[in-house]
């Protein structure tokens, strides 16, 4: 994210100050570091419900923050499990949880 | 976006309470950084039991509440708000990333006022909210209202009972007044006549052969006797006549009449009040004239005299003024007494109908609203003009013709 990038959010939430925007990301990182953990627990278990919610979850506070990179990811393990019922297959969820793995890393580095 | 303009200010939002429940830490924090920036109190919780636990000592004025949670749902949260009595009416809003057109209806059956989506417009948050914690405060504002309205009509009723009574009372007066006349009169000529008897038998009563306290008793206090009684039926009489003149029923056609025969009238009438009342008249040598509905004017003069006298009742030497003076064409009539005056909060509300600061049962408020239309139907004015005491000013135009052809 360019400093650029960061203004427009900064001033879409509100105008708040870039120490209290990182503040909020840190905390959304941990959580969403837990999310994930809790993400890969529910794949084992082939508990597809909570899957749904969590990646909800993960996309409300990610959007929240106008992280969209995190947010679309969430959204595609949501519609995976969605469609798991046609297509049987969990490599998407996999591949998405994965993906989130990897972009919260990104965020994290640039933080 | 300039920062001051998202932060409209509401007045007196440090009154206003936001309770928000979200079980994600972050965007509570986001939400309560906005609102406490905005005036308000916030209360932040993540979980929705422990919320509704707390919630009877927060008094809030708006919930904010998170649609998905882990323990009860913003739904069943939302209900529950809405059946408990105390917080039942408190606006409920969602803020929530569920969008389906199901989820909100569910939400407004759930009593819910309105309905946010994420990712939040801190904008558009702060607009809703401002909206209805304002709804709100009117909403409380116009209940109290009510409340006040209700009863209100509850002391008007009792009043209006009060008055009707005091009608009655009016129209058994005149039947009363009438009643009393015949008996009166009959004993009025009686003692007249037996004055007359007394006179010629008091001299041969007094040459009787008997020398005894008894004869000398009747005849020392037979005159004071007689006389007594003559007083005492004038008063009667007196009595009657004035009931008679204050309960009739003003024919509504203005006559010529002077300002003070009307002024002795009424402190006639109004006697017995004022026994123990200074009365100090400042009443023209000449007289003075008015087109008048004298039995009305009469009226407006009694409810000041009444009122001041009242007024005058825990005070030390009381002491009632009326002047009567003509000013550029009109004539002033001013009515003062040394009482506490009225209380500046009351001054501008005097003359409404029904107001009142006596007692239940002293008075219902109407004396002086109806004393102001009736001097107004006459092109005259009445006020109120001291800082101190009681002091009434009315003003009457003079009937110059009359005064020259008189």
């Amino acid at each position: 994210m360019d400093q650029e990038e960061k203004q427009r959010i900064l001033l879409e939430l509100g105008n708040i100050s870039e120490s209290f925007y990182d503040e909020l990301l840190c905390e959304m990182i941990a959580r969403i570091d837990a999310k994930i953990l809790q993400l890969e627990t529910c794949l084992k278990n082939d508990d597809y419900e909570a899957i749904s919610a969590i990646a909800h979850y993960i996309k409300g506070a990610a959007s929240n923050l106008r992280i969209i990179s995190c947010a679309d990811i969430a959204h595609e393990i949501e519609v995976a499990v969605s469609r798991l019922s046609k297509s049987g297959s969990t490599v998407r969820i996999r591949r998405a949880i994965q993906s989130l793995k990897t972009e919260i890393e990104l965020i994290r580095g640039a933080y | 976006m300039n920062r001051d303009s998202i932060y409209t200010p509401l007045e007196n939002t440090l009154d206003q309470h936001v309770v928000i429940l979200d079980d994600d830490p972050v965007i509570l924090k986001f939400i309560v950084h906005h609102l406490d920036a905005a005036g308000y109190r916030c209360s932040a919780y993540e979980n929705g039991c422990q919320m509704l636990e707390a919630v009877q000592e927060l008094h809030p004025t708006l919930f904010l509440l998170d649609m998905m949670m882990d323990d009860l749902t913003g739904i069943e949260i939302c209900r529950q708000i809405k059946t408990h009595e105390p917080i039942k009416d408190i606006p409920v809003i969602f803020i929530t990333s569920v969008t389906g057109t199901h989820d909100k209806l569910n939400a407004f059956d759930a009593g819910a006022v309105d309905y946010i989506t994420k990712p939040l417009n801190v904008s558009e948050l702060l607009a809703r909210v401002n909206a209805h914690v304002k709804l709100y405060a009117t909403q409380q504002a116009l209940d109290q209202y009510v409340h006040h309205l209700e009863k209100l009509a509850q002391q008007r009723a009792e009043q209006l009972i009060h008055a009707d009574r005091l009608a009655t009372i009016g129209t058994i007066s005149t039947g009363l007044a009438h009643e009393v006349t015949n008996p009166a009169t009959f004993i009025s000529g009686n003692i007249q006549t037996f004055k007359k008897f007394w006179d010629v038998v008091e001299p041969f009563f007094s040459q009787a052969d008997t020398d005894d306290t008894t004869k000398q008793f009747i005849l020392r206090e037979m005159p004071m006797l007689i006389c007594g009684m003559q007083d005492g039926i004038a008063r009667i009489m007196g009595i009657v006549d004035n009931l008679k003149h204050f309960a009739a029923r003003s024919s509504g056609k203005q006559t010529v009449c002077a300002v003070g025969d009307c002024i002795e009238h009424v402190l006639s009438f109004c006697a017995k009040l004022l026994k123990q009342i200074e009365v100090k008249k400042r009443i023209p040598a000449g007289p003075l004239y008015i087109v008048a509905d004298q039995l009305k004017i009469e009226q407006v003069l009694t409810t000041l005299i009444v009122n001041a006298a009242q007024a005058m009742e825990h005070v030390d030497n009381p002491k009632l003024t009326v002047s009567v003076s003509s000013v550029e064409g009109r004539c002033r009539i001013i009515i003062a007494d040394n009482g506490p005056g009225v209380a500046p909060e009351h001054r501008g509300h005097i003359f409404e109908p029904f107001f009142t600061t006596k007692p239940l049962g002293k008075g219902i408020g109407l004396g002086l609203s109806i004393a102001r239309s009736i001097v107004n139907e006459h092109d005259g004015s009445l006020r109120l003009c001291s800082a101190t005491g009681g002091c009434f000013e009315l003003v009457l135009p003079i009937h110059r013709v009359r005064e020259e052809t008189v």
